[in-house]
């Protein structure tokens, strides 16, 4: 292997891709080292604070592409009050002193300012893609930035952000020269885009695949953009109102004729859905069908969709499909992979939308399905049981009964013995989240059998210590822990305190893990950051060592306590 | 199970029990503890002593579950964006006056009733029995003697159907189904 020039070991290493054979191959002598890293173009960073950005660059001077992550999965879930961290800003700093020939930037549950998207727009000369997922913190004023300076953009994508919509005209600043654009998705702003402008884009990007609208675009200006644009592989529509006229109908039939190229489909916001037939002969193409924002999609002009789409291997909708409606779907989308349900309603529990039935009847008749997001509001363990064998072959299975604590409704027992048969039948599973009424065993079931898993997330289960302990221990590959309102305490958080090295971080909130319990951990492992938080931005940090610590977040660090914590949060 | 969020604030002293979130059943009080073992192959319902404590049936137990914090888990731009829908609809409805030329009296409709353009310009044909004519961006509509209009907020007299439906019924203040040869350069093409 010394013998090699080291060209021939880079033109090897260009040949691995992933992120976690990289790594591996950085690891396996200096020399691999050293090749390796010189000539790394994307970097994936998933905890910022894990790593800083001289560090990073000083290991990669050649990154073109990176990828980071912020705050912890919950925050999504407002369990994280605002101010916390995840700011991007001394990154963009460090990366336009450094790194000007970066190309990519994708963030998730990160804050991006107005002024960081400014200094990001007139520091990379060759930027080419900005995805942010799940940020907050900027405006259209950024976005008109990013627009306006970025002459070779490629990809905008903004996935359900909350940015302050200024209604302003930041579409209008892309260039009249920028022509590259192959991808621009900003379904997440509330407020108008210039139709004019917008068409005129779109008319001169010959480029463009992914076209995702917000519901403020007009069914008018949604046909002319249709009209520019044939080859689109990916549109979101915003709004899809007015049927009455016959002419429009006739229009849009015609102009989808040619769309021979449509893949995939989402937005909905507006619904009139007796235009939804014009578009059959896309739904027939589709791989990709997003209508999880499409309450006004529903019942019978549902189904009747549904029974297009054959060739569908992603599917997202919400519950008001029913269990009668998943049963349309297993019968049509045999080539289905991934199936995501979500709530339509938040309150109104006893309206059984979906149930473990529908469940039931996409893993018979879905053999390729191996990725799961399922609300609902009750299931059987006999459900569970029969889709684990249905199934072997889930990476991501996760399950949220909207009932905290529900047990089986028929038998009245905890759902460990469903969720467990999933583990052990499902021997690449990579993801994990489980609800209802659970004991230790279930547990002690995801000890022994998840091999694979690499995330679990947790809330309201469990009765003593040994559960977390099961876990811990049996779980090899475990990266992230997430446990909610669980009777963990401190003996479960001490009990393997190496493990968390292996880890990328552990959350625990509302448990019975108390202050003296992460102080000790604190001290026992330097290379972690535990940091515990108040419920909100007004709490104090406790003093006494036997209270019990609401949030506690840790994660392994390379670089120590960081400085940017505001107050209610404390690095013991 | 303990699994309450009796997690305690710091030494603040907000003594906020009254309204901390609870997961227990409501109307439970302490530890979970008697709830998770009472549960097992027994009907819960029958342990509670509290009125209100059921099995979820009612309105009470209902809204305290709705209230745990970050749960059912969904992001909070999902979780926002139905807040939106069922904003949209408020509980009272949207009454305007309509007015139709030559008509001696005027009537009221409620534009929430109508999720769009196509139910309301259908109702306002039904009521005053009459046709409106086919609607497009450039010329407004072709192919009938009336054309529908209505007043926004700021008293312009505005076409039905340019803006989204939203934006409309949040800025129409009344409606006017005027006739097309009283209207100039408004947007007719008869």
């Amino acid at each position: 292997m010394n013998y090699f020039p080291e060209e021939v070991l880079e033109h090897i290493f260009d040949c691995v891709t992933s992120h976690k054979d990289r790594n591996a191959v950085s690891s396996v002598c200096k020399t691999w080292y050293k090749v390796e890293r010189e000539s790394r173009r994307r970097v994936f960073i998933g905890n910022c604070y894990a790593i800083n950005a001289e560090r990073m660059m000083a290991r990669f001077p050649g990154l073109r592409s990176l990828v980071l992550k912020g705050k912890p999965h919950f925050a999504d879930f407002n369990m994280v009050p605002p101010g916390w961290g995840a700011f991007v800003d001394p990154w963009i700093k460090a990366l336009a002193k450094a790194c000007p020939g970066l190309e990519e930037l994708r963030l998730k549950r990160m804050v991006v300012s107005d002024e960081s998207l400014e200094l990001l727009s007139t520091s990379f000369v060759n930027f080419k893609s900005l995805v942010l997922i799940s940020c907050e913190g900027f405006s259209t004023d950024g976005l008109a930035a990013i627009a306006a300076n970025c002459r070779h953009l490629r990809e905008l994508d903004l996935q359900e952000n909350e940015v302050d919509d200024h209604k302003g005209h930041w579409l209008s600043c892309f260039s009249e020269i920028c022509t590259s654009l192959e991808s621009l998705n900003f379904s997440c702003l509330k407020g108008e885009v210039n139709s004019a402008a917008l068409v005129n884009l779109v008319a001169r990007s010959p480029n463009l695949r992914t076209l995702r609208l917000n519901h403020q675009v007009s069914f008018d200006t949604l046909l002319k953009i249709l009209v520019n644009a044939p080859h689109l592989v990916d549109l979101g529509i915003g709004s899809f109102v007015r049927d009455s006229n016959a002419e429009i109908y006739r229009k849009l039939k015609n102009v989808l004729l040619k769309y021979v190229s449509i893949r995939s489909l989402s937005g909905f916001f507006n619904v009139s859905p007796r235009c939804l037939p014009a578009m059959y002969p896309v739904f027939m193409n589709l791989t990709s069908l997003n209508l999880s924002y499409a309450p006004g999609i529903h019942g019978n002009e549902l189904i009747k969709l549904i029974r297009h789409c054959k060739k569908l291997q992603r599917l997202w909708i919400l519950d008001n499909v029913g269990d009668k409606g998943l049963r349309v779907v297993a019968a049509t989308c045999k080539e289905l992979e991934e199936l995501r349900v979500f709530p339509s309603h938040l309150e109104e529990a006893e309206n059984a939308a979906v149930t473990g039935e529908g469940l039931v009847a996409i893993s018979s008749g879905c053999p390729k399905l191996n990725s799961v997001l399922y609300f609902c509001h009750q299931m059987t363990n006999a459900a569970l049981i029969t889709v684990a064998k249905n199934c072997p072959n889930f990476i991501r299975f996760r399950l949220c009964i909207l009932d905290p604590q529900k047990p089986d409704p028929v038998t009245m027992e905890s759902l460990d013995e469903g969720f467990g048969a999933i583990v052990q039948s499902c021997k690449r599973l990579r993801r994990f989240s489980i609800s209802g009424l659970l004991t230790d065993r279930v547990f002690l079931y995801i000890g022994m059998y998840a091999e694979q898993l690499e995330m679990l997330s947790i809330a309201f289960a469990g009765d003593t210590d040994a559960a977390m302990g099961y876990v811990l221990r049996g779980c090899k590959k475990l990266k992230k822990l997430e446990i909610r309102d669980c009777p963990f305490g401190d003996k479960a958080l001490l009990m393997d305190m190496g493990k968390y090295e292996t880890m990328r971080s552990l959350w625990m909130s509302s448990c019975e893990v108390t202050l003296g319990g992460c102080k000790k951990l604190a001290r026992h492992m330097p290379s972690l950051n535990v940091e515990i938080m108040g419920e909100n931005e007004m709490d104090n940090i406790p003093d006494d060592e036997t209270q019990k610590v609401s949030k506690m977040f840790l994660y392994r660090t390379l670089i120590g306590p960081r400085q940017d914590a505001p107050d209610f949060v404390c690095t013991l | 199970m303990s699994c309450i969020a009796n997690s305690t604030k710091g030494g603040g002293g907000l003594h906020l029990e009254d309204t901390e979130l609870r997961l227990g059943l409501p109307g439970t009080k302490g530890t979970g503890k008697e709830f998770l073992s009472s549960s097992r192959g027994s009907k819960r319902a029958s342990e509670e002593g509290d009125s209100d404590a059921g099995r979820g049936d009612d309105q009470a137990s209902l809204a305290a579950k709705a209230q745990v914090v970050g749960w059912p888990p969904i992001r909070s731009y999902r979780r926002n964006s139905f807040q939106q829908k069922k904003a949209a609809e408020p509980a009272g409805g949207i009454y305007v006056k309509v007015s139709m030329d030559g008509a001696p009296y005027l009537r009221k409709i409620d534009l929430n009733v109508y999720n769009g353009y196509p139910g309301l310009l259908k109702a306002l044909e039904d009521m005053f029995k009459f046709t409106i004519g086919d609607y497009s961006e450039q010329e407004g509509y072709r192919g009938s003697e009336f054309l529908p209009t209505y007043e926004d907020k700021d008293g312009d007299l505005m076409l039905i159907g340019d803006v989204p439906w939203e934006m409309f019924a949040s800025s129409c203040r009344r409606l006017r189904i005027i006739r097309a040869s009283d209207a100039k350069g408004l947007g007719c093409g008869v």
